[in-house]
């Protein structure tokens, strides 16, 4: 059962969080920042929208570091 | 209007898996097909009661709005995942999934592993069961996310169930995986439908007004795109620095 209920986690984990985690904070960030905005803003989505493109361009910056480090240390 | 995307969004990303799956099922096949197949259909029906059990009670006991916010925020991780592996692929910093070498690899695994070659094969069944459930899991996510948010489940089922007939039909026709399949240029596009609706739904659910209602899902298909071609402008400009280093080795 314990094993059952591990697994099961681990699955949401790596479904929600695994390598990317940067996104999943992103993806709080911004409906965070949806939150502080009046029910009925049209300006919400447009936040909504730019975190959520700032997050991606973030998580490309934070792999393509990682593949120049990897690169550099390998010379 | 959002019903054609939904049907779209699920048949692609449930193409997509099945190209997937179908390579596993083939490789298999190679020690016995009547085992392969029947791992296959045992996972389709365990994918299908999965569906019909989790989504038909989240429909009709679960309020919208919290249904909506909670499955918005599920498909905006979920469609940036794909997307961003979609955008480094597109952008030549990750290698393209490569399905022949898939298969090959597979089959040479499964050669070495001794059993039947005719009749029953409890490996050839595990293998395709166990790859079709996988790779159909996300399918099942796409289908419950989308079908249960839009409240057109029955819908989102039938589009998934349509794919897998389709790409099944056409593996069978051609006997050999399907490598020609623009997989990565379906990936993002269902990664871009992922991320509007996720956007979308999620904004309805905490009350943002979207001014165009449910055309705003196109418009937001459009903006993620126009961004996301401009995310892979620029890191095929970082590509020939990072080969050079490579080179330099």
């Amino acid at each position: 059962m314990t094993r059952m209920a591990r697994a099961f986690a681990m699955f949401w984990w790596d479904f929600l969080v695994g390598d990317t985690p940067e996104l999943t904070i992103g993806v709080l960030v911004a409906l965070g920042a949806v939150y502080l905005f009046p029910k009925g803003s049209t300006v919400a989505g447009t936040v909504l929208y730019a975190v959520v493109v700032v997050t991606v361009a973030l998580s490309l910056t934070i792999e393509a570091r990682r593949m120049a480090k990897r690169s550099g240390r390998s010379r | 209007m959002s019903s054609f995307v939904l049907v779209a969004a699920v048949f692609l990303a449930s193409s997509v898996e099945m190209v997937e799956a179908l390579t596993i099922v083939l490789a298999a096949g190679t020690r016995s097909w009547r085992s392969a197949l029947e791992g296959t259909g045992v996972a389709i029906v365990v994918l299908g009661l999965l569906v019909g059990i989790v989504g038909i009670p989240l429909v009709k006991y679960v309020p919208i709005s919290t249904m909506r916010l909670v499955i918005g925020a599920l498909l905006l991780i979920f469609g940036l995942q794909w997307l961003r592996k979609a955008i480094l692929r597109a952008s030549g910093l990750k290698a393209m999934h490569n399905e022949d070498e898939i298969y090959q690899k597979e089959v040479a695994r499964l050669g070495a592993i001794p059993g039947s070659t005719t009749g029953r094969d409890a490996t050839a069944f595990t293998v395709a069961f166990k790859g079709v459930v996988l790779e159909g899991l996300e399918v099942v996510i796409v289908v419950l996310t989308l079908g249960v948010a839009n409240h057109r489940l029955a819908l989102a089922a039938y589009a998934a169930a349509a794919a897998v007939l389709i790409i099944g039909l056409i593996g069978v026709v051609v006997s050999r995986q399907l490598s020609k399949v623009p997989e990565n240029a379906m990936k993002m596009a269902v990664g871009l439908m992922l991320v509007s609706f996720g956007s979308f739904w999620s904004g309805e659910g905490m009350g943002v007004h979207w001014p165009l209602s449910d055309l705003s899902i196109l418009g937001l298909i459009a903006l993620y795109g126009l961004a996301t071609s401009i995310m892979i402008k620029v890191l095929g400009g970082v590509r020939p620095r990072l080969a050079t280093a490579e080179e330099a080795r």
